[in-house]
């Protein structure tokens, strides 16, 4: 064996009451290696990083770190020695300075054993200096964006003598510019000889950023290859263990088609200003743009979360208010909403309630719901959906990242909407049930409704919508008619105007 | 491989979870039944007048006005939220009847004046808490000082008895023998476990409760439903303060003090989540059997009756202990 093997786990395993999580799993870290970890939703890929850096104790197989075995007690003693983790949830308290995070749980003490504030700034300016972060180490956690919360992250694994850090999908919450920045700092670690562990749904950017990836299928090993020596389709038949085409065809666009939605200079305070478009019948429209670009803020005002302040909307020419959702749900408008846990699904709810939710009047009489019809429209959209649970009846939170964003998605298919906002569906989700989602844009739209997709995820933009909208600072940079040969150079310059932004 | 997105099977680990579930959930209703057997038979060998009808029907009395107070308690809880203003409404309500059955006799015109007030005092609560946006509970905090405050200034202070066979008729009735406080209770137990199992209603209170965010994401009126549910948990508990007034012949001045903080106990005794979205209607009937058998059984075997206090605030630790240890 080489031994330029920072870290080597054999046989591996690890069990969560009846669910076999891990089943003698083998990894193998070399030192200054971005080493991709792949595989579905439940393939093991975040229980065994988290069984690597102390926040779960395996029940057998072996870890070999530094040349000894090792059985890290808790994440602070994995930390203490060396292995770091950015968790997938940013666990920051916010009220906090960043200096103050950065030392959670180890302030160093001065005389009479009270804190030593002096010190503690002294040193998180001397571990941000690398990143260019000192002067942040004073600001309140709460004043700062996702990127910057995820770097506050990295510099706490940073904060003993680093050889591993492990990074838990990290680029989930972040736009494209703040990935790009992430990945700078990446290779800035790995030129310092640590090694990176890297779990991550987006192939493009394992295939950007990764040395070598290491596939997972419920919860086994499959195999391990140089990024250089392998291509996505390979990755991905790796992963679910037969070939999949992600990107559905897409078909003519039809620019005839009857308006299905027309908005004209609609403001809403100063996240939304002055955005027009129209929506047709039968198409995907793609909102494109940063994090806080407006993009999601147009849709909450068409959808009445937050009311216009100006500007008009039609449904099929017709002028009309959104001041709630209730209207919006009124005039069969369906929202599938960014964060999927906090808006999306009720977690402690079946399946059955999460779909029905919008149109549960609509199958009930005299108050009571129907439940011969009810459970027959659900039948049919888990069917449909292949929403992979035991029953209808089970809970939401029993289901998989993918199954979770399907019954999300459900709701809308299954209440009829006409005109169906998509919030980032695929955050999150692996790479088969993202196939799926897509699929089912393109199957609505050749229904004859009208699709809204936003993402800042520009492959995904580009491959599935019809035409593009690019956001910036509240309002529509440019206009893409046709999604045709269109690139992604082309595309984020819009989105990033001329000037590129540091990090924020 | 018959295992990623292809159709519907479940793998063997999600149907064990499955099963587990609903073993779980079963086992959490059933458990506090079981503690409720279990108490009865432990009085019934420590003392031999406890298990005796009139016994019974003694606890059943005691705790029906409470379990009718609970059942509000329970909608506003399973919405996530809570009601702290119950025992001042039941309160006011039994007074503001008592009062003027006393002054003008003519009981069921004051009756229905008297749930009114409870509802009333309900419906203001929920537009407090949707409208002006104040916290639920500092709410039906104030709203509780408040309405005892006026039962204080209504009373002067002092229990209003009234002698009228009409005042009397709700809280002292019996049919075959078993009393009408005890039969309201249970048909208002199963009327509202239908409507939470089986309306548009009882299905959007649960998803409120669960998350209210994605419950109004789906155009659901989680405004009005909140004020519903306080309007109906204000009817609820000024029905309940009018049985008591009408079972003790007298509105107290202290009547229905301590509801704020049993009917929350005996909810959550049984099984009804505090973080809303969870539990079911019976469970709190049984949580409230529970403390009523308890604080009876404790006098029965002599001991003095502060302790019921006590015994009731360590069965509720151990039942909500016991509910963690079994979410692991």
């Amino acid at each position: 064996m080489q031994d330029d093997v920072v870290l080597r786990a054999s046989g591996v395993s690890k069990r969560f009451g009846g669910v076999q999580a891990l089943d003698g799993v083998d990894f193998e870290l070399r030192q200054g290696e971005v080493h991709a970890l792949v595989g579905e939703n439940g393939a093991g890929k975040s229980t065994l990083i988290k069984i690597i850096c102390g926040v779960y104790r395996k029940d057998a197989g072996t870890i070999v770190y530094g040349g000894r075995e090792v059985d890290f007690r808790d994440n602070l003693q994995a930390r203490m020695n060396g292995v770091g983790i950015v968790p997938q949830e940013i666990q920051l308290a916010t009220k906090l300075t960043v200096a103050e995070n950065i030392f959670m749980g180890m302030y160093p003490r001065g005389r009479a054993g009270l804190v030593s504030w002096s010190t503690l700034r002294e040193r998180a300016r001397e571990i941000a200096r690398t990143f260019g972060m000192e002067r942040l180490v004073d600001a309140r956690v709460e004043t700062l964006g996702t990127g910057h919360r995820q770097l506050i992250e990295i510099l706490k694994a940073l904060v003993f003598d680093t050889r591993i850090i492990a990074f838990d999908e990290p680029t989930a919450a972040l736009s494209d510019e703040e990935t790009r920045e992430l990945f700078g700092l990446i290779r800035t670690l790995k030129q310092r000889g640590i090694s990176l562990i890297y779990v991550s749904h987006r192939l493009d950017e394992i295939f950007q950023i990764a040395d070598r990836v290491t596939a997972f299928k419920d919860g086994r090993y499959i195999a391990t290859r140089p990024i250089a020596e392998v291509t996505k389709a390979q990755v991905i038949s790796m992963m679910v263990g037969r070939e999949l085409q992600v990107y559905a065809e897409r078909g003519a666009p039809r620019a005839g088609s009857e308006v299905l939605l027309e908005v004209k200079n609609l403001s809403s305070g100063r996240a939304v200003r002055d955005v027009s478009f129209q929506l047709r019948k039968g198409e995907i429209l793609g909102f494109f743009g940063m994090v806080g670009s407006g993009r999601t803020e147009t849709a909450m005002t068409l959808f009445g979360v937050t009311p216009p302040t100006s500007g008009e909307i039609l449904i099929s020419g017709r002028a009309v208010r959104v001041r709630s959702p209730i209207e919006a749900v009124g005039l069969r408008l369906g929202l599938v909403p960014e964060n999927r846990i906090a808006q999306g699904v009720i977690l402690n709810a079946s399946i059955r309630t999460n779909i029905t939710l919008p149109f549960l009047r609509r199958l009930a009489r005299l108050g009571f719901v129907r439940g011969a019809e009810e459970s027959a429209v659900v039948q049919r959209y888990m069917e449909h959906l292949r929403i992979k649970a035991p029953s209808a009846r089970s809970r939401v939170s029993t289901l998989s990242g993918g199954n979770q964003q399907k019954v999300s998605i459900a709701r809308w298919l299954a209440s009829r909407a006409d005109i169906i906002v998509f919030d980032e569906p695929t955050h999150g989700v692996d790479v088969g049930a993202k196939a799926e989602i897509y699929r089912l844009l393109r199957e609505l739209a050749d229904q004859g409704k009208g699709v809204l997709l936003i993402s800042s995820e520009l492959p995904e933009v580009l491959n599935v919508c019809d035409r593009v909208m690019v956001f910036r600072n509240g309002t529509v940079a440019r206009r893409f008619e046709e999604n045709r040969g269109l690139s992604e150079e082309t595309v984020i310059q819009y989105a990033i105007g001329k000037v590129e932004a540091p990090i924020a | 491989m018959s295992h990623s997105m292809k159709g519907n099977q479940p793998t063997m680990s999600e149907a064990n979870m499955l099963a587990r579930q609903r073993v779980g959930s079963f086992f959490n209703q059933a458990r506090m039944l079981l503690v409720l057997i279990f108490l009865v038979a432990l009085f019934a060998v420590l003392s031999p007048y406890f298990l005796k009808i009139t016994n019974l029907y003694a606890i059943g009395l005691t705790i029906s006005v409470i379990g009718i107070v609970c059942i509000g308690q329970s909608l506003i809880l399973l919405t996530g939220a809570f009601d702290l203003s119950v025992g001042g409404i039941a309160g006011l309500s039994g007074m503001i009847v008592a009062i003027l059955t006393k002054q003008y006799g003519n009981y069921w015109g004051w009756f229905f004046l008297g749930l009114a007030v409870g509802t009333g005092v309900g419906l203001v609560n929920g537009l407090l808490i949707t409208k002006l946006r104040i916290n639920a509970l500092i709410t039906t905090l104030s709203m509780m000082t408040i309405l005892s405050g006026m039962v204080w200034l209504t009373s002067g202070g002092f229990a209003i008895g009234v002698n009228l066979p009409t005042f009397r008729f709700l809280g002292t009735t019996r049919l075959a023998s078993i009393p009408l406080p005890i039969i309201i209770l249970v048909l208002l137990y199963a009327v509202f476990y239908v409507v939470l199992r089986f309306t548009v209603f009882g299905r959007y209170v649960y998803s409120i409760g669960g998350n209210a965010e994605a419950a109004r994401l789906s155009g659901i009126n989680v405004d009005r439903m909140r004020i519903l549910v306080y309007t109906l948990s204000g009817l609820l508990s000024g029905f309940g303060g009018i049985i008591l007034a009408s079972r003790l012949g007298s509105a107290q001045v202290d009547a229905g003090s301590q509801y704020p903080i049993n009917s929350i106990a005996a909810c959550v005794l049984g099984g009804i989540s505090i973080a809303g979205g969870e539990g079911v209607i019976w469970g709190s009937l049984i949580g409230v059997a529970i403390v009523g058998v308890l604080q009876s059984g404790l006098i029965m075997v002599g001991m003095p009756s502060y302790y019921q206090w006590i015994a009731t605030g360590v069965v509720l630790l151990a039942a909500v202990y016991l509910d963690q240890l079994r979410k692991g």
